[in-house]
Formats: C-alpha cells, structure tokens, sequence
C-alpha cells in the first residue's frame, strides 16, 4: 500500500511528468448518468457538473445565474417566451465509434426537452419515461412548447409567466444531451446507452462504471472553458462515512462526500485533512399540521416555539455547525427579511399563552422524528429527546414517533402527523424554491407543505411573486410575506445548517456550491 | 442419489411460488412505494405522483401485478430496476460474482484456520490450548461484523499500514471487468503485481466476513471429535498401534467431516446473503448491499426478482451440499 500511495504522490508532485489522477469517495451509487432521471445526490454528482452543461449555471460557489451553452437570453414582455442565443464553439465529447460531427446548436436543446415533455417523443420511454424531477417540480406543465428558431437560438414558450424559470434551466436536469449521439445510438439499436453511457459537452469524459464500485472519467480535451486541470477522476464508491474518512487519511482519495459531523473536531486536527465549509442553502424545521388540534389554534403553535430551547440544539445536534434559524429562508438567499426579531426561548410566555389557549394543564401530543440523518437535521432521535424534555417543562406531554424513511414520507405527505420534523435543501437559490414549495397552498395536495398550512394573504403574496419578473419587486413581496410567516407561526424553524466538506491538503481551487452537486472541473492538485 | 436429486427440484417449485408471494406482497404491504422515495421531501401534485405511478404500471390491480411478474419470470424475464433503469438480471449479474469471491475467501479462511484449530483443540482437550481456542472462538462468534471490520481497518490499513482501507482494487488500475471476478480480471489485466493488490484488497473483508464461519467451524470440528473420538472403532486403531495422529486425522477426522461439511454449506449460503454489511464497511460491490438499498428505495421488482434468484441459489447451495454429503456417507447413499 504504502508503495502505492508513494506512487500517487509522486504521480501528482511531478505534474509535468504524471497524470493527475483525482479520486473522490463518494457515498452511493448513481442511478443513471443522465441527470435528467435522476433526484438524488449520487446521480447529479456522478453526472450533472462532470459530463454536461446546461443552458445557463450557477456561478461556482453561488447561486447566481450566469451564461452558460447560452450566451444571452431574453424574456418577453408578457414574460411567457423565453429566447436563448446558444454558443457555436461548444463541442460535445467523443468516445468509442462515436465521433461528433458537429458543434452544439439547437437541435440538442429542443431534443433534450421534448424527450422529457412529449410523450411521443422517440426517446421518451426510452429507460423507464420517468421524469421525476421535471414532472415534479411542474415543468411539464409550465413549458408549452421549445423551438428552434435556427440552428443558434431556441425558444421556449411558457403556459404562464414564471420567474423561477430561468434558474430552473441551471438545475441539474436541465442537462442538454447530444442529439447526435441519440441518433447514433438509435441507429446501432441500443438506445438506451445513452442514459448509461453518456456523451455530454462538459469538462469530463465518461470512461467506464463498474456497478458499486468505481467510476472512470478522464478530461474532455476540447472542453469549451478549456480543458480541465485533472487528467482523471475516479469515483470511488464507499458507503460508510467513517471508512470513507480513513481512506482519506491513508490517501485512497483525495475528497469525501458527506464527512460525518462527529468526525469534524478530529479531521479540523489533522494535517493530513482540509476541511471547506459555507453556510447551507437549507432550511431544518418542525412542522406544525394546523389542520390538526390543538396545533389550529395560533396561540398553542406560538407556545411550542417559545418552549423549545433552540440555542441548545445547535450545540448538542449540529456540534456548532449551524445558526438558529428565525424564518423559512436561509439567510444567505436573496429577498431573506432580516428584520424579523425571533420569538425568544421563554417558558414562562409559554405557559401564558397555553393558558390563554385553554389548555393550563398542557396536552399530549405526538411528534414525529426524523428516521435518517439529513444536512439539515443530523439527528431527528435525539432532538426529539431535547424537544420531549423542553415542551415538558410547559405540560405538553410529547409521545416520539418514528418510521423507515419511505413510510415516514409517505404518511406525513398525507397529512397524518400533529407535528413532525422535517427540512428542505434549495434546488435553484430561488426564494419561491422555499415558500412556494413548502408553504404554498398547492403544496398541500402536493403533500411538500408538512404544515398543511394554506393562508390566502401569505399564498397570494408568493403566487404575484413568482409571475413578477423584476427582482427588486419581487423581493419585496417575499419580504412581506415572511411577515406574514412569522405571526402565524406554522412552524419552528430550527436551523440552517453549515456544509463542510473534507479533501487531502494538496486539493486546490475547489468550489463550495450551496445547491449541493458536486463541481470538480476547477481543482487543481498541488 | 439421482431419486434425491429429482425429488429435491420438485420440492423447490412450491417453496419458490411461496417465495414469490411473499416477497411480492411483503414490501407492498408498507407504506411508501417508488414514487415516494424519488419524489423525497418534495413532494408532487396528486396528478404528478398518479402519472409516476402509472408510467411504472403500480396503478394496476395487484393481482394483475403479480400475475405479469410470474408470468415474465417463467419466460426468464425478472423486470427491470426502477432506479437503475437495468434488467434485475443484469443488475444481479453484475453484482454476484463480487459476493462469491468474497464468500469462497472469507469461507476458505475459516477451513483452512478453522479446522486444524478444531483438530488440535480436540486432540489436546482440556490443556490450555483447548481452553485458550475455545474462548477465542466464543468471543470470535460474538463480535459485531460492523466494530470487528472497522477494528480490523483502524489496525491493519491505519496503525501498520499494511492493507487498504477498502475498495478493490488500487484506483490508480484501470482494471477491465470480464469475469467480475477481481483476482481473476486482475491477473488478466496486469499479472501478478495486480492480483497481489487485488488480494490485498480482499484480505480484511475475507477475514471479517470469515470470522464467524471460524468460529463456527472450530467448535463444530471439536465437538464431533471428541465424541468420535469416544467411539470403539478409535480404541481399536489405538489397539492396533496407529499413532496418535494417524488416529486423530485420518480415523477421527474422516468420521467427523460429514456435519463439518454441513456447517460449512449452511454458512455458504448464509454468507451469499448476508454479507450486507461487511459489504457495506469495505465499499464491497455485492448483492447484500444492493438489496438493502433497493428495499429504502422501495424498487420493488429488484426485490421480487432478487429474492427469488436468492432463494434458487441458496437451494442450490443446500442441494449441492446434501448430495456431497450422501457421497461422503456411504450410509445415506444407500438409504435414498
């Protein structure tokens, strides 16, 4: 091992010499290589930011939209059609017999959304049909249509306006594929290679997957930014977090994807370790079902909040890597109101307002904690332990409950939970992303609002929001409405956790994205 | 022995319809289907999630469900992956020949230390050596896989440095996948240098995993030895003036082979399916963990179909060892 390890160091401290070889210990395997099927993290990590490009992208480390296979946009007055200008130098990679042809143009765009929209679409059905992300997030139904204007500009026409559109082309799904590689697959009869074996315009080239075990990419050398620092990227996957952590201390890779919190204090010690972190784009919150009594009355909901000592969980749950949280939106988001005062730890008012609710002897009351460990609740067990203790204090009398991941989902989508904990990632760094998602009135038969909380003066502030196509308006409208949040009080917000992230000393030039999916095209190995 | 053979096929096909059933019906009965678990916090309109479903036929009658899934499976047809988008066949055919490997090793570690550990403790019994195997054996049998795996990295791939942490193979190796057999792909790809890494690799896994076979082996080993070793036939042999060893290992041994034998099969199949989590702990590319992670995602025709290749083997597997066993007992031979 050690002779190994000896030859990676030396293969990656003579540069000019040896190839630089990137490993990353990844945390599960992808599900596909077309981010387009994909929902979770492995899939876009393994896909999204290293074999394709979207339309437009997140500026690295930011959720600021930025050009990207399009040059330029423009919005139309009504705010339905939106026309991208493509770039003309985009080359798409080669592998194999395939050899692209030609540059990008708008073939590929408008075959990589009617793949998705049209259901007669030749590769529709091709590897399932199934456009979770897409179909979930309304896109089937926002997007009328997309056209080829010519061969450099693409129009998409909208059902109605929708500002969050333009971000949304960022997200991971958005991923344009190569049309001549659909064809070329069409034509030897394997099809479905093209979600399993992809070609994408995107800095790295996909080699070769060997199922739960390695994935094998090598630099795209025609790269439109220019080519990439590393020579190779294998992804190396490793399903336990504190196995991944000794393989990064004995060398085996380079980065780790979700280091766990406990091991944060050990790995900030060691030499060998360099730990990146930035404030999340998330939300952790317990969400309060106002259908339900006691939770309709506004006064109980208030008396929770003041009874749960939310300081304490930060130090006892997250270990210090988070901030309390007073509203849905972290505050790194734009349109954040940071001039709410948050309601403080205070039993006493607790008590007061329980009173003035009827229930001076308090209540029982059942809580739902959260089965698996997220970014933005590392431990739903044992702050369920802390939030029984707290409301105790006040009379409520908290029965803890739990069930496997999906059947939590399941039953808490359907609204039968009094209080349950849950959170939110952000997928675009839109605003509307967080309140519309989890707090509109639609979401409620969608089963993302956990508060089944649909309040007409809140809802119809998001709703005017998300057809608004200037920003300075439309965050005053979410500024508003997080007012409007905050007196009626549908859940405890909790926290907003920091993401961290462990990589080898010699790890330079890499990007924190606050959406989540991994960008390696920037690092560089010292 | 061929009567046996028969028999025991016919007797497959019911416990294999009872198999289907419950592994059909088992996962369906809990809340939560694969559109939950893709939709995750988010959530998605009635409508979304009604056409998700439909796109993967969960909207049919169950009965009709489970009539299409038989009825493929016969044509050798076991559905495809939800997740994966993959035939559960190629899904599985990927992943099996990784459990095997680490199964054959891990087993071929706990005979090869397993029984001279068992011989010897026999031979001398209640020396310290008997007691000392004995009550490393216990505690051997008693540790958890997940703390003896992650001890045994901590040790071996930390303090000394002698193994890796885990994986397969070095990923400096682009090693072509063929067989899916790492030390056989390995030898193929690159000679000795790469399947002496590749071994490296398996070793703590192997050792893990073998660890509970051992400890199995050794107390099956010195149990049946030392009441063979009671019987009349050993006196005679002693009589007649064979040495000790002679008569430990070819009388004694050759009498206690057939339940070592049986232990040894019965921890084979076991193994096939149970090595979730040292192939979890050392990143083992295998079906255990595969099957896992198909029930937290709920894709219900990788644990239909699954299952049902599972139990084939595992009867498979207890065939195979039944009919070593007539041909070791010659007793048994005749009776069937």
């Amino acid at each position: 091992m050690r002779a190994i390890i000896g030859l990676i160091v030396a293969a990656i401290s003579i540069p000019s010499f040896a190839e630089k070889t990137f490993v990353y210990c990844s945390e599960a395997s992808p599900s596909t290589f077309n981010p387009q099927l994909g929902t979770d993290g492995p899939t876009f990590n393994a896909s999204s930011r290293m074999i394709y490009n979207r339309l437009v992208d997140f500026k690295p480390g930011t959720t600021e939209v930025v050009p990207s296979l399009a040059e330029k946009w423009k919005v139309s007055k009504d705010g339905k059609r939106y026309t991208f200008t493509l770039r003309t130098d985009v080359q798409f990679q080669s592998r194999g017999e395939f050899k692209p042809a030609r540059n990008l143009n708008s073939e590929d765009v408008v075959f990589t959304f009617s793949r998705m929209l049209d259901p007669k679409h030749p590769f529709h059905k091709v590897n399932g049909g199934i456009y979770e992300y897409f179909t979930s997030m309304g896109l089937d139904q926002l997007i009328k249509s997309v056209k080829a204007i010519d061969a450099k500009t693409v129009e998409f026409e909208l059902n109605r306006p929708e500002s969050p559109f333009i971000a949304n082309m960022g997200m991971d799904f958005a991923s344009i594929l190569s049309a001549e590689y659909a064809n070329f697959l069409k034509g030897k009869g394997t099809p479905e290679l093209l979600d399993l074996e992809p070609i994408g315009s995107g800095p790295f080239l996909w080699k070769s997957y060997a199922k739960d075990n390695q994935i094998r990419y090598e630099a795209h050398t025609n790269y439109f930014e220019g080519r990439a620092k590393l020579d190779k990227v294998v992804f190396a996957i490793t399903p336990d977090a504190s196995v991944r952590f000794q393989r990064l201390k004995a060398g085996e890779c380079q980065f780790v994807a979700e280091p766990s919190p406990q091991d944060l204090k050990v790995m900030k010690d060691l030499k060998s370790v360099q730990v990146a972190s930035s404030p999340g784009l998330n939300v952790g919150y317990l969400a309060m079902n106002v259908t339900k009594a006691p939770l309709d009355k506004k006064d109980v909901r208030l008396a929770i909040y003041h009874a749960l000592n939310r300081a304490a969980y930060i130090d006892a749950i997250y270990l210090g890597q988070a901030q309390v949280a007073k509203g849905p939106l972290p505050p790194t988001m734009w349109g954040y109101n940071g001039s709410i005062a948050d309601y403080a730890y205070d039993p006493t008012k607790a008590k007061e307002l329980l009173k003035k609710a009827g229930y001076a002897n308090g209540f029982d009351l059942e809580l739902w904690t959260l089965p698996v460990s997220r970014p933005y609740n590392p431990s739903g067990k044992k702050m369920g332990e802390l939030m029984q203790a707290d409301l105790a204090k006040v009379g409520i009398r908290l029965k803890l409950v739990t069930y496997d991941w999906p059947t939590y989902l399941a039953k808490a989508r359907e609204g039968q939970h009094q209080m349950l904990q849950i959170g939110w990632t952000g997928d675009n760094g839109d605003p509307d992303n967080f309140l519309n998602v989890l707090l509109g009135c639609e979401a409620v038969a969608g089963g993302s609002n956990y508060s089944r909380w649909c309040f007409k003066p809140f809802d119809s502030l998001v709703q005017k929001a998300r057809v608004e196509t200037n920003q300075a308006k439309r965050t005053k409208l979410y500024l508003q409405a997080q007012e409007i949040f905050h007196q009626e009080v549908p859940w405890v917000p909790l926290a907003h956790a920091v993401v961290f992230k462990a990589m080898a000393p010699q790890v330079a030039g890499y990007k924190l994205s606050p959406l989540g999916t991994e960008q390696f095209y920037l690092i560089d190995l010292k | 022995m061929w009567r046996l053979f028969v028999h025991r096929i016919l007797a497959a096909i019911p416990t294999l319809i009872g198999v289907s059933i419950l592994s059909f019906a088992l996962i369906r009965m809990v809340p939560g289907d694969p559109v939950t678990m893709m939709l995750g916090e988010r959530g998605g309109s009635p409508e979304a999630v009604a056409e998700l479903r439909a796109a993967l036929g969960l909207d049919r009658p169950l009965l009709e469900q489970y009539g299409l899934f038989i009825s493929r499976a016969l044509k050798g047809d076991l559905g495809q992956s939800i997740v994966a988008r993959r035939p559960v066949w190629d899904e599985f055919k990927d992943r099996f020949p990784a459990t095997v490997e680490l199964t054959v090793v891990a087993l071929l570690f706990g005979v090869i230390i397993g029984l001279p550990l068992g011989i010897s403790a026999a031979a001398f019994r209640h020396t310290w050596w008997d007691r000392l195997v004995t009550g490393g054996v216990l505690i051997a049998y008693s540790l958890p896989i997940f703390w003896w795996g992650l001890l045994l990295i901590l040790v071996f791939s930390i303090a000394l440095g002698v193994t890796p942490v885990a994986g397969r193979i070095p990923m400096v190796f682009d090693v072509d996948a063929r067989t899916g057999f790492m030390l056989i792909d390995a030898w193929w790809s690159g000679g000795f240098e790469v399947f002496w890494q590749s071994l490296r690799h398996l070793a703590l896994p192997a050792i893990a995993l073998g660890t509970i076979p051992l400890a199995a082996i050794v107390r099956m080993t010195r149990a049946t030895l030392l009441e063979i070793l009671r019987e009349d036939f050993i006196r005679t042999a002693r009589a007649k003036g064979a040495p000790e060893w002679r008569v430990v290992a070819v009388h004694g041994l050759a009498n206690a082979l057939i339940p070592i034998v049986t232990v040894i099969g019965l921890m084979g199949s076991t193994l096939l399916t149970g090595a979730i989590l040292t192939e979890t702990i050392f990143a083992w590319p295998g079906i255990g963990k595969w099957l896992v992670a198909s029930v937290t995602a709920r894709d219900y025709p990788v644990l239909q179909g699954g299952l049902l290749l599972i139990c084939i083997i595992v009867m498979s597997v207890n065939l195979l060892v039944d009919m070593l066993y007539s041909w070791l007992n010659p007793l048994v031979r005749k009776s069937s």
